[in-house]
């Protein structure tokens, strides 16, 4: 496989404040990576470390096998990077018309043609004259992705890019996104925080959490076993509880003892309960909690799946209801059942 | 290999301090000025700078009275209204403060038509067409005071105090006025508002007075002593070298005023963006109602009755009514005999058709000069982060104008630069150094409002530094620039004190034309020059105009197409 990108230990810091740091990984062409994390993990400063439209601080980028940027210098300007962006605000030009605008980026790669071509498959060949104030929000997505691949990028990279759209637009932009790309080779970067697109459109994953690369590796791999709080967190695996390994070897939390795949030294440790391990029980078995809320989520199936917050020693945990039903207030015995993963925190 | 920008970039800012700052330099260091009569000038410009720092406050305080009502009703009203208001409130900039101040003496003077008419019919005016009883009658003479002074620099400069506070109002998600009035009531909006809008009009504010500060024809012309007035008699008197002596203290003052005015407005401003961290609002409120848009129009006029109902009544009265009794010789202009507005147009024009087309061509020049350096600084500092040196130019505008001129004779009066200093070079030179730094600070301003990633895209795909430049930044930056080239031609078309000082003899520019015959007296054919000063300023805008109506038509043409 061609390697279109690799970096190794970049960092980047601000006015003294680190927002990236030692991160790195490598894509091969045709691959899709997501990045995730929350707001401020440096997901958008790795973007624009990879586009060249900063110098890192620490570490190197390889782009097409080239060094393209390292400490403090950009080797590969970005026009001749071959690697194109959208950008969280799309960045339309706003003095462009729909066609314009992407053959913009598509001259000296079949200019109008190319650009009328592109148009057409993301469906708004008749909104080519369309000035930008007339194009709605996802038809403006649209014609931001159509500009990026216009470029013929052998590394397209998108940032936060179907942020403001709403469930239905964001699952028709993820199909488009999917169908443009299975015809090229073109890897992708997609910087997100949306769970969603990541499962949809990636198959490699990376997880920052306050500028640290917290996990790497193939999306299936992280989600069978995920090694941080933040992975879990970013994936909605589960949730993460607290507890302490006694001298004894046993691992106590504000809802019980529970069996981890932990060893037995003794100290604090984060845990990661998935859904369904937490369990109501009757009997002295189990810890009492104070129902404090109850929460509806859609299911698959067509039944609503009913939730319940408890309380306990002071911590919250969810669990989901399945026959008894439950009120505010309501004191039950809970349990979590099942080996809990142990995660770093 | 950021060398060679950044040598650029220094020889840039080296071009601009010498073009900025070297008539001042020259004027101190060239005009034989000895130590005594430095002293002996510090001594006498405490009282006129007492006298320039009151108009000046008044001027401010007039224009914040003007200006923040005008904002805010004016933001509330419908779309298409606001735009009319606009366009009026914004026409008032373009109209040179002298010609409003001759507008007062003639409408409000003592034996102003609009005095006299209403001493007349309150019973206790002039009964005679006799001029010497017609002079004695003096109805209360405020038109020669200071608070008139500050009445007409406020009512020329109120749209600057209502710019930054509209577009603070602009900035503004108006659901936070919302929250405050769940929250507090109509006193939480007030105290919200007080909190978003009163920074940037006292930043404006603070622009006014060192603008009026710099004034130096409208103090003249209403007889207030003021540094100007000081600095100019002596030009007259022969004695350069305390002129260009009386006008330094002038000069902190003005940096230290126009200096706190634009932090003060360069921090309101970033605090709301931080705020909507860099995002325009999209929700911007409800409309007013029709109560609200009759109340922006009442206060729109309003505010614009002192630079431009004034003057325009004034100029038509006296086009249109007016009689020359006998001819007279003024400068080398033969006065024309003519009565009647389009007559005394055409006077007018064959009076001064030469001085008007030179005051064009040269203005236009200076202006796009001025504009494209500007641009190539602002573009040449901003990629090494070097934007906020540009603030120093700021400083250049408290040069005073005859300060300018004199430091320009100074420098250019020699025979190697004959060429120069004889031909129209020197004015262009004289308009490109005054206003240079608002150039920089208008174009600076044009081009950061074009998004950063704009540009990264374009490098993105493939553009070079120079076609991003071209295809990207300026198309985007375009009504700003566009707007930066129009103020620039404006100022340079209407300034006079330097202009007068440099203009090479028999070629006479217009502004310096009008005010030497505002100076003696008041005839048809004065008015219809300053009619011509007028069409001369407001040329640019047929172009602009008929641009914008084919823009707007080819847009309805395309919805209606769609």
């Amino acid at each position: 496989m061609n390697e279109v990108l690799r970096i190794a230990g970049l960092g980047q810091a601000f006015n003294g404040t680190n927002v990236l740091h030692n991160a790195s990984f490598s894509l091969n062409a045709g691959e899709r990576l997501a990045v995730l994390g929350p707001s401020g993990s440096g997901k958008t400063t790795l973007l624009r470390l990879i586009a060249g439209l900063e110098a890192p601080k620490h570490g190197e980028i390889t782009i097409t096998g080239r060094a393209a940027s390292r400490v403090g210098a950009v080797l590969i300007a970005p026009e001749h990077r071959e690697v194109a962006l959208v950008f969280q605000g799309l960045a339309l030009f706003p003095h462009l018309r729909a066609l314009d605008q992407i053959a913009f980026a598509a001259r000296g790669r079949g200019g109008v043609k190319q650009a009328t071509n592109l148009l057409g498959r993301i469906g708004l060949g008749h909104r080519a004259n369309a000035s930008l104030d007339q194009l709605s929000g996802g038809e403006r997505q649209r014609i931001a992705l159509a500009r990026a691949l216009a470029q013929q990028p052998k590394l397209l990279l998108m940032d936060e890019p179907f942020a403001s759209l709403d469930d239905d637009k964001r699952a028709e932009m993820r199909d488009l996104l999917r169908s443009l790309l299975d015809t090229t080779e073109t890897a992708l970067v997609l910087v997100t925080h949306s769970r969603e697109d990541a499962l949809a459109l990636a198959r490699q994953v990376v997880v920052l959490e306050r500028g640290e690369q917290v996990a790497c590796g193939p999306l299936e791999t992280v989600l069978v076993r995920p090694k941080h709080a933040a992975v879990v967190r970013a994936l909605g695996l589960g949730q993460i509880i607290e507890g302490e390994t006694t001298d004894r070897g046993e691992v106590e939390t504000a809802f019980g003892k529970v069996d981890t795949t932990a060893g037995t030294k003794p100290g604090r440790l984060w845990l990661l309960v998935r859904a369904g391990q937490p369990r109501i029980v009757s009997g002295p078995e189990g810890i009492e909690a104070e129902v404090v809320s109850l929460e509806l989520r859609p299911s698959e199936a067509r039944e609503i799946c009913r939730v319940a917050v408890v309380r306990a020693a002071g911590k919250l945990l969810r669990l989901i209801l399945h026959e008894r039903i439950v009120s505010v207030g309501e004191r039950i015995r809970v349990r979590i059942e099942g080996e809990c993963e142990s995660v770093e925190g | 290999m950021k060398t060679c920008p950044r040598i650029l970039a220094v020889s840039a800012l080296s071009l601009a301090a010498v073009i900025i700052f070297s008539p001042l330099v020259a004027a101190l260091t060239g005009t034989g000025l000895e130590r005594h009569a430095l002293a002996d000038a510090f001594r006498c410009v405490a009282a006129p700078l007492g006298g320039s720092s009151e108009t000046a406050l008044a001027s401010a305080l007039v224009a914040l009275l003007l200006g923040v009502p005008f904002a805010i009703l004016v933001e509330r009203s419908r779309t298409g209204l606001r735009r009319v208001f606009w366009g009026l409130g914004l026409i008032v900039l373009m109209v040179p403060p002298y010609i409003v101040a001759e507008s007062w003496i003639v409408l409000l003077g003592p034996a102003g038509k609009i005095s006299r008419l209403i001493a007349t019919l309150l019973g206790f005016g002039p009964h005679s067409t006799d001029s010497i009883q017609v002079a004695r009658f003096t109805v209360p003479g405020f038109v020669y005071t200071k608070l008139s002074v500050g009445m007409v620099m406020g009512g020329c400069l109120f749209p600057i105090i209502a710019l930054a506070v509209a577009s603070a109002f602009r900035r503004t998600d108006q659901r936070i006025f919302e929250s405050a009035r769940i929250a507090q009531g109509t006193r939480g909006v007030w105290r919200l508002a007080a909190h978003v809008l009163v920074p940037p009009a006292l930043g404006a504010g603070l622009l006014v007075f060192a603008v009026t500060l710099t004034e130096f024809a409208v103090p003249q012309l209403l007889r207030v002593r003021t540094v100007g007035e000081a600095v100019y008699e002596r030009i007259q008197e022969g004695d350069v070298a305390t002129a260009a002596t009386l006008g330094l203290p002038l000069l902190p003052v003005v940096v230290i005023a126009g200096g706190l005015g634009a932090l003060i407005l360069l921090r309101s401003r970033l605090a709301s963006l931080a705020g909507l961290e860099g995002e325009v609002p999209k929700f911007t409120g409800r409309p007013a109602g029709w109560t609200g848009n009759v109340l922006a129009g009442v206060m729109t006029l309003f505010a614009v009755i002192p630079a431009m109902i004034l003057p325009l009544t004034s100029l038509i009265w006296l086009t249109v009514t007016a009689k020359l009794p006998e001819p007279s010789a003024i400068g080398p202009h033969q006065v024309l005999r003519a009565s009647g507005f389009l007559p005394s147009l055409r006077g007018a024009w064959e009076l001064a058709h030469d001085d008007a087309i030179r005051t064009v061509l040269l203005a236009g020049t200076a202006a796009t000069l001025a504009t494209l350096f500007a641009i190539a600084l602002a573009r040449l500092t901003s990629k090494l982060g070097w934007g906020p040196l540009l603030g120093v130019a700021g400083a250049g505008l408290a040069v005073p104008a005859p300060i300018v001129g004199l430091g320009l004779v100074v420098l250019w009066n020699h025979g190697w630069s004959a060429v120069i200093y004889q031909g129209p070079a020197i004015v262009v030179l004289a308009w490109f150094a005054r206003f240079l730094p608002v150039a920089i600070f208008l174009v600076q301003g044009a081009l950061t409002r074009v998004p950063r990633e704009l540009e990264s895209a374009a490098a993105l795909a493939g553009r070079k530094p120079w076609e991003r430049l071209i295809s990207v930044v300026l198309p985007n930056a375009a009504p700003g620039l566009v707007a930066a080239w129009l103020a620039l031609y404006v100022l340079s078309a209407t300034e006079f004190s330097a202009t007068l000082l440099v203009a090479p003899p028999g070629s006479p520019f217009l502004a310096p034309s009008v005010v030497n015959l505002m100076r003696r007296g008041q005839d048809p054919e004065i008015a219809a020059c300053q009619f011509l000063l007028l069409a001369v300023i407001a040329l640019p805008l047929v172009p602009l105009a008929c641009a914008a109506i084919h823009r707007a038509r080819a847009h309805t043409i395309h919805q209606g197409v769609k």
